[in-house]
């Protein structure tokens, strides 16, 4: 039994190791990261994985070692040690500055993503304005393009349904809004999320490095119909994404009725 | 059923010097705290973080309301009177009058309610009367509560059987008018 | 008479086991309703075995995607709030505390008696939602608004989510009459003796896990209570004139202490179980229950790391990131001290010893993957994926519930007078670990590629396509899982009627629930137990015996 424990607890060590090293090769880590913010996510999550790594190994490790090692039968134990001051200060001061640093290097990729401080700006200095606005509902997405009156909400709005298009490599501000239960704009390669409340705009940003279609997803539960609000960003260069605007504008004045493929 | 075992304080550590029974209330009246913190803070975290936070009309009566926040006030000294020791007879006339002046208290409740519904106004009629219905309704819910508790233990102890049991109640009382003073300020004052 | 007597027993003993009874009713269809949700992930729109045909005749089988929501709201809800919670406060609270402390029961019996009698109420709330129009609650078990309070949001919400909220009410009144018992009991009926620093790790455990529910509990309470009028009378809390996120608060400010409420009691038994069957004192209990206490305080300073991404200010969510990841530290403290309890320790690998080493391997991979969790960055990108599924199952299931495991291959004997069959058990164990990782440990890897829990077909996105082998393996090891819990049933019922007579004191364990009957009469103790050294005095050296029972012995060795 002890060896069969001990030997259980190690393979269990050894697979959740291999799990997380062999990852990428199956599709199981994050995707390929494609906007300038996931970097830092990234990066944070590499480190915590060593730290994470080592602990595993260290504890998981000793336990199945500790067992293995263990006498069986009767009699007592080989050390009857209750307490170590000095074995409980290092066990508490070290995993407690590790705990600290992790804390601290959190601050600034967090303020990046979310401050509103950190909203990119634009050449004059003031906050970039929403390229346009994404509406979610019951189980859809929406983009709204402001027309020509570069305002949304007025009656010549661009409507993209289920695909948000953006232009890759500048900074893309996004006001989300709701109308009607909390959703959540979740686009894994950017590693971006944000929950939507409804009465209200919710303001992301970010900077898509590679032309590309990513899958979006909601990511917090909306009804029945959860599973299947799926959408997509494409990001396409500059000219590309001029076109696209340029054609959705097409659209609204042949009123739908032109081919537009 | 079993015999309940005597507790006997010779058989125990001698811990902080108080009894189970009131231990036990004042651990439940911490929970009713929190409750309450719980419903006035939401009421509070609507009202200043909400974008607009609708102004009580004229519809509350505040003058009629300042006299039945005085009659519970007052229950809470009669109460006092009712648990301390002394001839029955008297006792008992303090629990009968704090047991009105509580029961005048709900019935001038349910009268503001009535008024208020006449009026149209419901809890659905707008953020601050969600809150005032539920707030003062919780609140009077643990009137109720109180009232029974008061009734059901004063008579024992005032006829001498022993116990703590009435006096708890009238902490009880005591805790439930405080907190409608906090409601009668936060709600028809702010 | 007195059938009545025994059914509405004022006994902590029997009360305790009316919780115990009824939380593996309630688990059993927790389990169940878990191994639907995994059969749609793995064969999303296929016929449902047994169930399908009973539910969806219509469909020949295929559930409906509401009905999917529907058993994850029902499995979180039923998991939390009516089996770990109940089992490990009421089963083992009601049952251990006043034994462990020398009490003779409570300190209030009726009130006792009370707060299991809410149960069936609740219970019963949850069953009904099942048979309204709309079907049961699908706003999953955290219930978030608006979803939960437009009627017309999602089928469960137009009569389901009400009765959802009158079972978390009702639990939750349970609950808290319980933890004003508890926390009364340890306080003031210690018997003489027993100091603070003398009682078994499982009593604080217990005793702080009580302190939670009493700061926690109302606050829900009061969340439900406006819920339930935004759904009742209509008034607008937490509609969007009104703020969604305030329930979101009041729902965490509980909901994630609860974990503490379900991982503490574990800890404790763990603590007790190691040290009795390794033969050795807990390693640095001051240590131990200072991180109880430490755990207890910094587990109301978190709660809003649930809400990360949910639009608060990012300030807040600072602060939060920041008080997070520090809880980890008495956490990592009380992994250290076990495994030194067990350094150099001659285990005895009993079933109770091997889920007590199971918990630490599981409880250590859950804590660990917290880290991530914790730093907000990345937790923008794991929040609401299986990421956070397969961290909370870590701590639930391969925590809270191989605590429990340990308990009742531990306590098995004193509370029922009956021996356990050991080569059973050990199986048991043997099973349950390789099946557990098996389900858990690769929902890491699905939420890693995006994955997002609750959507009821992963299939729908281009890119999560390539996951379905793993959740097809994921679902047989599930069902496997759930089959192999037929040792453990075969095991209780079997010993229940024919075990061998437990002798009193089994394990040969210090602390004082050994010194009465198995099981104890009403009353536990033969004469009032005076206690002399702490619960964890073992040491060959003395007398012949290896441990000092806690108290004078009041019977000759066995």
């Amino acid at each position: 039994m002890r060896a069969l424990v001990a030997t259980l607890f190690a393979l269990f060590a050894a697979l959740a190791v291999w799990s997380f090293a062999v990852a990428p090769a199956h599709g199981w880590a994050m995707p390929e990261n494609v906007a300038t913010l996931g970097t830092s996510v990234d990066e944070l999550f590499g480190k915590i994985q060593w730290i994470v790594g080592a602990f595993f190994v260290l504890t998981v490790g000793g336990l199945a070692w500790i067992v293995w090692r263990s006498a069986q039968g009767g009699g007592g134990a080989r050390s009857a040690l209750a307490s170590h001051t000095k074995l409980e200060v290092l066990w508490t001061v070290v995993p407690g500055a590790i705990l600290v640093w992790l804390a601290l290097v959190q601050i600034a990729p967090w303020e990046a993503m979310k401050f509103s401080s950190s909203i990119p700006r634009s050449a004059d200095g003031k906050p970039k304005p929403p390229l346009c606005e994404v509406w979610a509902s019951q189980f859809d997405w929406r983009a709204l393009y402001p027309g020509a009156d570069g305002r949304c909400g007025t009656g010549d709005d661009l409507h993209s349904p289920y695909e948000l298009v953006v232009p890759v490599n500048e900074p893309v501000v996004l006001a989300l809004h709701s109308r009607d239960v909390i959703h959540s704009f979740f686009v894994p390669s950017f590693r971006l999320k944000q929950d939507i409340l409804p009465g209200r705009e919710t303001l992301v940003w970010f900077e898509c490095t590679k032309p590309g279609t990513y899958d979006l997803l909601c990511a917090e539960l909306c009804g029945w119909g959860h599973y299947k609000m799926a959408g997509s960003v494409r990001a396409l260069p500059r000219a590309e994404y001029e076109q696209f605007l340029e054609r959705k504008t097409r659209e609204l004045s042949s009123n739908g009725m032109e081919d537009t493929k | 059923m079993a015999e309940a075992h005597a507790i006997r304080a010779a058989d125990h550590e001698s811990g902080p010097a108080i009894e189970p029974g009131r231990l036990g209330v004042w651990l439940f009246l911490g929970s009713e705290v929190l409750l309450f913190a719980g419903l006035i803070g939401s009421y509070l975290f609507l009202r200043t973080g909400s974008r607009e936070f609708p102004a009580p009309g004229g519809e509350l009566d505040r003058l009629a309301v300042a006299f039945n926040s005085a009659l519970l006030v007052a229950s809470s000294f009669t109460v006092t009177r009712a648990v301390k020791p002394g001839a029955p007879g008297r006792r008992a006339l303090w629990l009968f009058v704090t047991l009105v002046l509580g029961a005048i208290f709900l019935a001038l409740q349910a009268h503001e309610y009535t008024g208020l519904v006449e009026h149209g106004i419901l809890p659905r009629t707008n953020l601050y009367w969600s809150c005032f219905f539920v707030l003062t309704g919780v609140h009077g819910l643990h009137v109720f509560g109180g009232l029974v508790a008061l009734a059901f233990t004063g008579p024992r102890a005032i006829h001498g059987r022993p116990g703590i049991a009435f006096e708890l109640a009238s902490l009880y009382w005591h805790f439930v008018d405080v907190v409608w003073i906090l409601l009668f300020t936060l709600l028809y004052l702010l | 008479m007195k059938l009545l007597a025994r059914v509405f027993s004022t006994d902590h003993k029997v009360i305790g086991l009316q919780f115990f009874w009824s939380g593996l009713l309630m688990a059993l269809f927790g389990a169940l309703s878990a191994m639907l949700i995994r059969w749609q992930l793995a064969w999303p729109w296929s016929e449902m075995p047994v169930v399908g045909g009973l539910v969806f005749p219509k469909s020949g089988g295929v559930p409906s995607p509401e009905f999917y929501s529907a058993l994850f709201t029902f499995h979180g809800t039923v998991m939390i709030f009516f089996v770990v919670i109940p089992l490990l406060t009421g089963w083992l609270g009601n049952y251990l505390i006043p034994l462990l402390i020398g009490a003779r029961d409570m300190a209030f019996p009726v009130l006792n008696m009370i707060s299991y009698w809410i149960m069936p109420f609740a219970m019963a709330s949850l069953a009904i939602g099942f048979c309204v129009e709309g079907g049961s609650a699908q706003a999953g078990w955290t219930s978030y608004p608006p979803l939960a309070t437009l009627t017309s949001a999602t089928p469960g919400s137009l009569h389901g989510q009400t009765w959802w909220l009158l079972a978390i009410v009702l639990a939750g009144i349970s609950s808290t009459l319980g933890a004003v018992n508890y926390v009364t009991t340890v306080v003031k009926l210690r018997a003489k003796g027993m100091g603070w620093l003398r009682m078994p790790l499982t009593v604080w455990a217990l005793f702080l896990a009580a302190c939670i529910q009493l700061a926690g509990i109302p606050v829900l309470t009061s969340g439900g209570i406006l819920q339930l009028s935004d759904r009742v009378l209509g008034s607008g809390f937490y509609s969007a004139s009104g703020s969604p996120l305030l329930w979101q608060h009041l729902f965490w400010f509980y909901g994630h202490p609860a974990v503490y409420v379900v991982i503490l009691p574990a800890m404790g038994v763990v603590s007790d179980v190691l040290s009795v069957h390794a033969r050795k004192g807990v390693f640095g209990y001051k240590p131990m229950v200072f991180s109880l206490l430490g755990i207890t305080l910094l587990g109301f300073m978190v709660w809003a790391h649930h809400m990360f991404v949910s639009g608060m200010n990012p300030a807040l969510g600072m602060a939060f990131g920041v008080a997070t990841t520090l809880i980890a530290l008495p956490s990592g403290v009380k992994v250290f001290n076990w495994l030194a309890t067990l350094w150099g320790a001659r285990l005895q690998l009993t079933s109770a010893m091997l889920f007590a080493l199971g918990f630490v391997a599981l409880f250590i991979t859950g804590g660990l993957s917290g880290l991530w969790l914790a730093c907000t960055p990345v937790d923008v990108y794991m929040h609401d994926t299986y990421f956070v599924v397969a961290h909370f199952h870590f701590i639930v299931f391969g925590g809270s519930v191989f605590g429990l495991f340990a308990a009742f291959y531990h306590w098995f004997p004193k509370m029922f007078g009956r021996m356990l069959d050991e080569r059973l058990g050990r199986a048991h164990f043997v099973l349950t670990f390789v099946l557990a990782v098996g389900v858990f440990l690769m929902m890491h890897q699905l939420g890693l590629a995006g994955m997002p829990r609750r959507i009821a077909d992963p299939t729908v996105y281009p890119s999560l396509r390539h996951l379905v082998p793993l959740n097809v393996s994921i679902t047989w090891c599930a069902l496997l899982l759930g089959a192999s819990q037929v040792l453990f049933l075969a095991n209780l019922f079997w010993s229940l009627w024919r075990g061998p007579r437990a002798p009193r004191n089994p394990w040969k364990a210090a602390s004082l629930e050994w010194e009465a009957d198995s099981p104890p009469p009403h009353g536990n103790f033969g004469a009032q137990p005076e206690v002399e050294r702490g619960p964890y005095e073992y040491d060959p050296r003395t007398d012949g015996r290896d441990f000092q029972p806690q108290a004078v012995t009041l019977f000759p060795p066995a």
